[in-house]
C-alpha cells in the first residue's frame, strides 16, 4: 500500500526539503505538494471519493488561511476520513493544546524537520 | 468644716488694697493653703504672666485699673492668661460691661459688692473644671482641623444645596491653583469640564437619594491653568455649621492612569515580539536546519574537511534554536501573566 501524502506549507524552501527527505526515505513515496491551503482544499474537492482516507502534512501559520481554518474544513467533512500531522515553527506551547481538540490530528511536530520525523509520520501512516 | 486641700495658685489682679484683703480672707475660708500673688497694675501682671516660673490655675482682674481699663484690659489679660480662666471682678457700675465680657472670654464675672466666700469658692472651682473641658474641646477640634488641613490629599467641603465650596485645605489649594478666596467664590461646577457636569450633577443626586453605594468614584478635573486632571474621588455627607454638606477626598490618579496606559501600549508590543520570536524567526532557523540535514545525505564524496564545517553549521544553527526556545519560553510566561492579570 503506498498512499498518497499530501503537503502544505507556504514555505516553498521547506516543502522542497519535505520533497527531498521523504524521497530519501521511501524513494517511491506518493507526494502531493500545495503551497497554498485554498489549492489544497480545492484539490481534496475535486478527487472527493467517499470514504477515502487522506494523509496530510499542514504548516499551522499558512499565508492564505490557518492551519486551524484548515482542520475546521476538514471536520466539516463528513464522507472522507483525514489523517492530519501538524507542522509548526512555533514553540508556542498552546498550539500543542489547541491541536489536541481536532479529532483528525493524528500528531504534532515543531520544525525542524528531520529524517527522524520523516520515519515516524511514515510509520504512522502504514499502521492507519 | 473640711477645707480644699489642693494648693490653688491664684492672681489677684486689683488696685484696691481693702477689696484684696476681702478676698483673701474669704479664699481662705474655704481653701486650705491659697497661693495668693496680688499685682495693682496690668504691666505688673503682664511682667508675672511672661515669667515661665508662674503658673496659675485662675486670674482675678479688676476690671477698672490705674493704666488701663475696660475692653483693652480685658483682651491683654486674656491673651496673657493663655487659656487660663479670667475672672472679672465688678461693681454694680460696671455690671453691664461684665455682663458682655463674657463674650470676649472671661469665664466668670463676680460683683465685689455682693461676694461671699461661698460663691467666691464656687467661681473658682467652676472656671477651673470649665476652662479645662474648653481646653479639651479645643484641642479635639485643632486635631479635627489638622486632619483636614495638613492631609497630603487635596479635601474640600461642599454645601449641597447651593454646591458653593465651605472649606479647602492647602494641598486643594496647592493642587488646583485657586487661591482659598477663590474657592471660596466658587461652584464645584467650575472645577469640572462643562461636558462632564451633567454626570456630576446625576451623581450627587443619586447620592442624596441614597443611591449611590461606592462613596468612591473616578472624574475628571480642572486646574486653574486649564489643565485637565483625572482624580478618584471619595465622597461623605458631613453636617457643616449646620449646612447638609459633603466632604470631599480627591486622588490625582492622572499619572497613574497614564503609566498604566503605556503598560498596556508595552504588553502590546511584547506580545507581538513573543510571536514573532516563537514563529517568524524560527521558521528559516528550522529550514537552515533542514538543509544542513539533507546536505549531509546529499553530498556524501564531500571531504572530511567540508564534512566537519558541515557538522559547525549543524551545531551553530541548533544552538541558536535552543537560545530561540529558551527566550520564548519566558516570553510565554511573560505574557500568560499579563493576560492572567488583565
Amino acid at each position: 500500500m503506498n498512499p498518497e501524502i499530501i503537503l502544505v506549507d507556504d514555505d516553498e524552501v521547506l516543502l522542497v526539503i519535505l520533497e527531498k527527505m521523504f524521497l530519501k526515505v521511501k524513494p517511491d513515496v506518493n507526494l502531493k505538494i500545495f503551497s497554498s491551503g485554498r489549492d489544497a482544499l480545492e484539490y481534496l474537492t475535486t478527487t472527493s471519493v467517499k470514504g477515502k482516507k487522506h494523509f496530510l502534512l499542514v504548516d499551522i501559520y499558512l499565508k492564505d488561511l490557518s492551519g486551524w481554518d484548515f482542520l475546521n474544513e476538514l471536520t466539516n467533512r463528513k464522507d472522507e476520513e483525514f489523517k492530519v500531522f501538524l507542522f509548526t515553527s512555533s514553540v508556542s506551547s498552546v498550539n500543542h493544546e489547541t491541536a489536541k481538540k481536532y479529532p483528525p490530528v493524528v500528531d504534532f511536530f515543531e520544525k525542524p524537520i528531520s529524517f527522524e520525523k520523516i520515519h515516524r509520520i511514515l510509520e504512522l501512516i502504514q499502521q492507519e | 468644716m473640711r477645707k480644699d486641700e489642693k494648693s490653688y495658685h491664684i492672681l489677684i489682679i486689683e488696685d484696691n488694697l481693702g477689696d484684696y484683703i476681702l478676698i483673701e480672707e474669704y479664699l481662705k475660708d474655704y481653701i486650705f493653703n491659697p497661693k495668693l500673688l496680688r499685682t495693682d497694675t496690668f504691666q505688673a501682671a503682664k511682667k508675672l504672666l511672661e515669667d515661665p516660673e508662674n503658673s496659675f490655675d485662675i486670674i482675678f482682674l479688676d476690671l477698672s485699673l490705674p493704666d488701663i481699663s475696660g475692653e483693652p484690659l480685658i483682651i491683654g489679660v486674656l491673651e496673657l492668661a493663655k487659656g487660663k480662666p479670667v475672672v472679672a471682678l465688678t461693681g454694680f457700675s460696671d455690671l453691664d460691661f461684665s455682663i458682655r465680657s463674657l463674650g470676649l472670654g472671661i469665664s466668670d464675672y463676680l460683683l465685689k459688692d455682693e461676694l461671699t466666700p461661698i460663691i467666691l469658692y464656687k467661681s473658682i472651682i467652676y472656671s477651673i473644671k470649665r476652662s479645662k473641658y474648653v481646653e479639651q474641646i479645643q484641642k479635639s477640634e485643632k486635631r479635627y482641623s489638622d486632619l483636614f488641613q495638613l492631609s497630603p490629599l487635596p479635601m474640600w467641603v461642599f454645601d449641597l444645596e447651593n454646591f458653593r465650596f465651605l472649606s479647602i485645605n492647602k494641598a486643594a489649594i496647592a493642587h488646583y491653583g485657586f487661591s482659598e478666596a477663590e474657592f471660596l467664590n466658587m461652584r464645584i461646577h467650575d472645577i469640572r469640564p462643562d461636558e462632564d457636569i451633567k454626570v456630576m450633577e446625576q451623581l450627587i443626586e443619586n447620592s442624596r437619594n441614597g443611591m449611590v453605594t461606592n462613596p468612591k468614584s473616578i472624574a475628571r478635573h480642572k486646574k486653574k491653568n486649564g489643565e485637565s486632571i483625572f482624580v478618584e474621588a471619595t465622597i461623605n455627607p458631613l453636617n457643616f455649621n449646620g449646612r447638609e454638606a459633603i466632604l470631599v477626598l480627591v486622588n490625582d490618579i492622572t499619572d497613574r492612569l497614564k503609566y498604566v496606559d503605556t503598560i498596556e501600549k508595552q504588553n502590546l508590543t511584547f506580545r507581538e515580539i513573543a510571536w514573532i520570536q516563537s514563529h517568524v524567526i524560527r521558521a528559516p532557523l528550522a529550514r537552515l536546519i533542514g538543509l544542513v540535514s539533507l546536505m549531509e545525505t546529499e553530498v556524501p564524496e564531500a571531504t572530511e574537511e567540508s564534512q566537519r564545517l558541515m557538522g559547525h553549521i549543524n551545531d551553530s544553527a541548533l544552538e541558536l534554536d535552543e537560545i530561540v526556545r529558551e527566550i520564548s519560553k519566558k516570553l510565554e510566561n511573560i505574557v500568560a501573566i499579563q493576560t492572567n492579570e488583565s
